[in-house]
């Protein structure tokens, strides 16, 4: 049975005393005094019918209701002993209360809704729900949370309730009262302070920071660094700052200030950095009694000193604690990056367990490592190592270590005096301290320095080399030398005998086992008793031997300290002469020639082949190589082979121990163009045709296989400047290299230009170029030169008489206003009283041959520059009509183009177009010809005047005739009078 | 400037440049509240001071100061272990000012003036933003109190010719 609660409203009031009576079973009644609210106590579950009867002295009223569970709100009990406990470092407020007691008697779900508060502005800065279930009386919570302010900035309040959430109750969730405000106060008002203090943080994180004044301060400015924030109050004396994602600070930390006033200064200092970030523990031993263990820090925490991460080394199977000074130590100076610990080897336990623990303000981080000691022995490179070359191609060597060792592999690097590596491996048993192991090292070359440096690792477990040792160097001793000389001669035969010069090839160190010390050189003629004898310093590769014509045997052989080489035997046939087919042609590479041949008919002995590095010089440096038996190819390569150098190679075979030329073989190692020009003679065999003929090039200057000649030719306009060369050039391909001689044909009279280029497949090298002048016959010629010459003479005498029978037409056309401006024959006299000033001082003469045309009617002159003249050929009666076209533009003074005109020479009329060149307005062009002030000028020149002048003729004359001067003038006015005085006759 | 103060006046700079913003800005400026407690160096009655109270005001000066930059000294070296010069300028003002006061202490006993009682500052539970600020007053405080015992000097050499 529970109890519930029951309400209702009174309903409209009256005076008089009413009392209520509630029965909600037909047996259970209750009676309220005065009252709207009464308790009763019914069964949680079902429907119940509640009657409410309200009574006074007028008479009752019952109201009925039907209740059900939903209708019924349960109302959980307030929090009880709500106690709120901060913790200012950590800024936490932890919060404890009992849930109260409940009027239900089974376990129900309840939330406590918690709220915290500013005080002083009484705002909620953070509400949250705690759920709990409340299933036993005075039951006991905590709650704790963690304020993004420091709770010192200013009083935090808390206050919580209860709200119902069961579902079984399946009623209306009611809640509680809050309880009592429980408040932390803030700083007090005694001074000005700032929080929080000296905090150690994370990179990243967000931070608030407060500055509380004291009493009768203000705050004027709260800075971050050098960064002004927005800035909150948080009360009357308090305000705050906040970063968010706080970078990470410099070793003295980031300060936060806070200026007051009166001036006053606060500030407090954050060191943002990271938790340990340390990694990759390992652990080995180096000398089996003590081990290493060693770490890389990974990520700089950024925090120093006092905040720094600090490490602890706990071996777990022994629960003792490593040595950690180095790690620990403020100024450790990192090797190779990492820290380490050190941890004495305990006598009998070999598996270890290792964890380290690094801690800082903001973390921890821990890291395991597990070893058998004797898996992870990293040995010490030997104290001692001291090698002994106790002969020629072996020697010992002898280590030792200050501590023990247990079997060791070991390598030891051998480097010869030419650098070359050879690692070889060898195992150590057992090893005392600083007891000495002795190594045998054998298979190496006499006369040879060698060093040796060498490490070891452990052999059962191999972990890690050490690291190698110091160096120590011995050389081998000598031995005799291995093998024989590689001789060879060269032979000059002379008519008192043959001067051998035997040549021989220094033995490679690997077969002189030593330092060579001469040269022993013996020789003997075939089949005979008596051997001769030389001796050749060490420094030279050759000597000359001067013999009959007998066959010889020479044998040379090398010497050094303990013996000689084996003797080296070449055979000379004193009357054998070495005669080989023609060369054949061979190519090559820039390296050298790759070369074959025939196998000889009774080889022996390998074939030697031959040849000279430069063989323009007079000492060719004859090279040879021996190639062995049944082998007819080669590669012969050199540094000194050189482009467009022909090298001739001979093979010859070895047959018995004699040597006789097999083949002979020229090549390039690489063609160049010829690199002289062919010098060409050309010989004209008509205008038409011409003979090159040209010299062969000197073989040194071929560079190359001549393949061919090109005959370039082209004709040219002007012979002396070769820059204005015209013409296509033509281009003959000889394709065969004997030819010297070449005709070329279809030529035109002209100057042409030769030029004749060898070729090789190195290219086209260069030509002197030749000229050839082609010319006609002299009559042709003379013709060429006369023809025009006449022509011209002619066009001149045609030219005058055109410009005379024209005067009188010109005039018309160009001074129409001048007073009588015709004159005809006879009737053109001069005026009366102007004689001594005449205008023009010309004759009446009568034309016989010349009737001149007026104008074509309905032409204006002036607009028209066409003037048509009649003539009448006297001699024939024919009529020729002359068509005079001009130019239209006004030039008085221009310079006339007037071409000659034969008249009697043109049988038939014909119509000539003559178009003078436009050049425009040019008055001043021949100021000559119109000089009036010229003292040598007659009088009837003198009216020429100016050249506007209207009764000027000027422009009758022709020009060459007025550019001629006075005297041509005067010859011209003379030749008018001359007219004149034929019109009299 | 004589060398002394050229030491007092480098490890008062570098100790703002090792502290972070804003004490390596040029316009910081502490207010003088936060200053250690040091005998004054320019006080407006110096001219009516004794000689043996000018010796004693820099006896007790240099006394307090020796222990401030002992204490200085050592906070640096943990604040920024890495500021090798700050901590060698701090270790020659440190020696500087020690020999300064056994010189004062050898006048005063030839001028028969007893040393006074002092007792050595402790370091005080400050916040390291407080010990930065310290610093910095500390280190004007040993140039300011460098350019009086100067002066002071000066004036007890005009008036003992035979010092």
């Amino acid at each position: 049975m529970l109890t519930f609660i029951c309400s209702w409203s009174a309903g409209s009031e009256t005076n008089l005393k009413t009392t209520y009576k509630i029965c909600y079973k037909p047996t259970h009644c209750e009676s309220v005094e005065r009252n709207v609210s009464g308790k009763i106590n019914l069964a949680l579950f079902g429907a119940v019918q509640i009657h409410i009867t309200a009574i006074n002295t007028l008479g009752s009223a019952t109201a009925t209701f039907q209740v059900t569970k939903k209708d019924i709100t349960f109302i959980p009990p307030v929090p009880q002993n709500v106690k709120v406990v901060p913790d200012f470092s950590s800024q936490t407020l932890s919060l404890k209360w009992i849930g109260g007691v409940s009027a239900l008697a089974f376990p129900t779900t309840i939330e406590f809704e918690i709220q915290v508060l500013w005080t002083e502005k009484m705002e909620v800065i953070h509400t949250e729900s705690y759920a709990a279930q409340l299933d036993s009386q005075n039951k006991t919570f905590q709650w704790s949370w963690i304020s993004g302010v420091p709770l010192n900035c200013t009083s935090h309040s808390v206050r919580i309730r209860s709200i119902s959430t069961d579902i079984l109750m399946n009623s209306k969730n009611g809640s509680s009262d809050w309880s009592k405000l429980q408040t932390i106060p803030g700083a007090d008002d005694s001074k000005s302070v700032m929080f929080p203090e000296d905090k150690v943080v994370r990179v990243g994180t967000n931070m608030t920071f407060c500055c509380v004044a004291g009493r009768g301060q203000r705050i004027k400015t709260l800075v971050y660094g050098a960064e002004h924030l927005p800035c909150s109050e948080l009360g009357i004396r308090s305000k705050a700052i906040t970063k968010y994602n706080l970078p990470p600070s410099d070793s003295a930390g980031t300060n936060i200030m806070c200026n007051l006033d009166p001036p006053h200064l606060l500030g407090t200092v954050v060191f943002v950095g990271y938790p340990p970030d340390d990694q990759q523990l390992e652990c080995e031993t180096r000398d089996l009694q003590n081990i290493v263990c060693y770490w890389s820090p990974g990520r700089q925490t950024m925090l120093l000193r006092e905040h720094r991460t600090f490490y602890t080394l706990t071996e777990r199977i022994s629960g003792k604690n490593a040595s950690c000074h180095q790690a620990n130590d403020d100024d450790a100076d990192l090797n190779d990056d990492k820290y380490k610990c050190n941890f004495p080897v305990i006598s009998g336990q070999q598996m270890y367990k290792f964890l380290l623990k690094a801690k800082n303000p903001l973390g921890e981080v821990k890291t395991n490592y597990t070893l058998n000691l004797y898996t992870r022995v990293y040995p010490y490179s030997p104290s001692k190592v001291t090698v002994l070359c106790t002969g020629s191609r072996q020697t010992k060597l002898f280590l030792s270590w200050g501590v023990s060792y247990k079997n060791m592999t070991c390598q030891f690097e051998i480097v010869t005096n030419n650098k070359e590596k050879q690692l070889r491996n060898f195992t150590l048993p057992d090893q005392e301290a600083n007891a000495l192991s002795r190594v045998a090292v054998d298979q190496l070359y006499p006369d040879t320095s060698y060093s040796f440096r060498t490490r070891c690792a452990s052999a059962e477990h191999f972990w890690k080399w050490s690291s190698w040792s110091e160096s120590k160097t011995c050389k081998t001793q000598e031995e005799a030398p291995s093998k024989a000389l590689d001789v060879w001669r060269e032979i000059k035969r002379t008519e008192h005998g043959q001067n051998v010069l035997v040549k021989w090839k220094p033995l490679p160190h690997s077969d002189a086992k030593g330092t060579i010390v001469k040269y022993e050189i013996t020789w003997n003629v075939v089949n005979e008793v008596g051997e001769q004898s030389a001796i050749a310093p060490v420094s030279v590769n050759s000597t000359e031997l001067h013999l009959n014509f007998s066959d010889y045997v020479i044998a040379v052989r090398a010497v050094n300290s303990v013996g000689s080489s084996p003797s080296s035997q070449i055979r000379i046939l004193g009357l054998f002469e070495e005669q080989a087919d023609e060369p054949s042609i061979i190519s090559g590479m820039p390296s050298g020639f790759n070369l074959s041949w025939s196998p000889g008919t009774n080889e022996t002995c390998g074939y030697i082949v031959e040849w000279c590095l430069f063989p323009d010089t007079l000492d060719c440096n004859m090279q040879w190589e021996r190639v062995p038996p049944k082998t007819t190819h080669t590669v012969i390569t050199s540094d000194g082979f050189r482009p467009g150098v022909r090298y001739s190679i001979s093979v010859y075979g070895c047959s018995q121990h004699k040597e006789y030329l097999l083949k002979k073989m020229v090549g390039y190692t690489q063609e160049l163009a010829p690199r002289r020009a062919v010098k060409v003679k050309a010989e004209a065999n008509s205008s038409h045709t011409v003979t090159l003929r040209w010299e062969d090039i000197p073989v040194q200057d071929h560079q190359g296989f001549i393949r061919g000649y090109r005959v370039y030719y082209v004709p040219q306009v002007n012979f002396s400047a070769r820059s204005q060369k015209s013409g296509i050039k033509e281009v003959i391909n000889i394709t065969d290299p004997d030819v010297r001689n070449v005709t070329v044909t279809n030529l035109h009279s002209a100057t042409y230009e030769f030029t004749v280029k060898a070729y090789t497949a190195g290219g086209e090298g260069i030509g002197e170029p030749i000229n050839i002048n082609l010319v006609d016959s002299p009559l042709g010629l003379f013709l060429a030169i006369l023809i025009p010459l006449g022509v011209t003479c002619f066009c001149g005498i045609l030219l005058g008489i055109f410009c005379y029978t024209k005067r009188n037409c010109v005039k018309e056309t160009f001074y129409p206003d001048v007073p009588n401006p015709e004159i005809h024959g006879e009737q053109w006299s001069v005026v009366e009283g102007r004689s001594s000033n005449p205008t023009f001082d010309v004759k009446p003469f009568i034309p016989d041959k010349v009737w001149i045309i007026e104008s074509v009617p309905g032409k204006d002159v002036d607009d028209s520059d066409i003037c048509t003249m009649e003539m009448n050929n006297g001699d024939n009666g024919s009529v020729n009509n002359l068509e005079v076209i001009s130019d239209s533009g006004y030039k008085p003074q221009m310079r006339p183009h007037v071409p000659l005109l034969d008249v009697n020479h043109t049988p038939n009329p014909q119509h000539l177009d003559l178009t003078e060149q436009s050049e425009g307005y040019q008055p001043q062009l021949k100021v000559s010809n119109w000089s009036v002030e010229s003292p040598e000028v007659d009088e009837a020149s003198a009216c020429i005047g100016s050249p506007t002048s209207v009764n000027s003729t000027q422009f009758l004359l022709p020009y060459q005739a007025s550019e001629e001067g006075q005297s041509t003038r005067s010859s011209s006015w003379k030749f008018s009078s001359l007219m004149s005085s034929a019109q009299k006759r | 400037m004589p060398p002394e103060f050229f030491y007092f006046f480098s490890s008062s700079f570098v100790q703002l440049q090792c502290q972070g913003d804003p004490f390596n800005q040029s316009d910081f400026r502490p207010s003088p509240s936060s200053q250690p407690d040091l005998p004054r160096p320019l006080p407006e009655m110096w001219h009516s001071l004794t000689d043996n109270e000018r010796l004693l005001d820099n006896f007790t000066a240099h006394f307090l100061l020796s222990h401030h930059l002992r204490h200085t000294q050592e906070e640096q070296k943990e604040l920024n272990p890495n500021a090798t010069v700050l901590h060698a300028l701090l270790e020659t003002s440190l020696n500087r000012t020690c020999h300064l006061l056994a010189n004062i202490r050898a006048v005063m006993d030839n001028m028969g003036v007893a040393p006074p009682d002092l007792d050595a500052p402790l370091p005080g539970n400050v916040t390291i933003f407080e010990q930065k600020v310290k610093g910095y007053w500390v280190c004007e405080g040993s140039r300011d109190w460098l350019e009086r015992t100067e002066r002071d000097f000066a004036s007890l050499v005009d008036k003992l010719p035979n010092f």
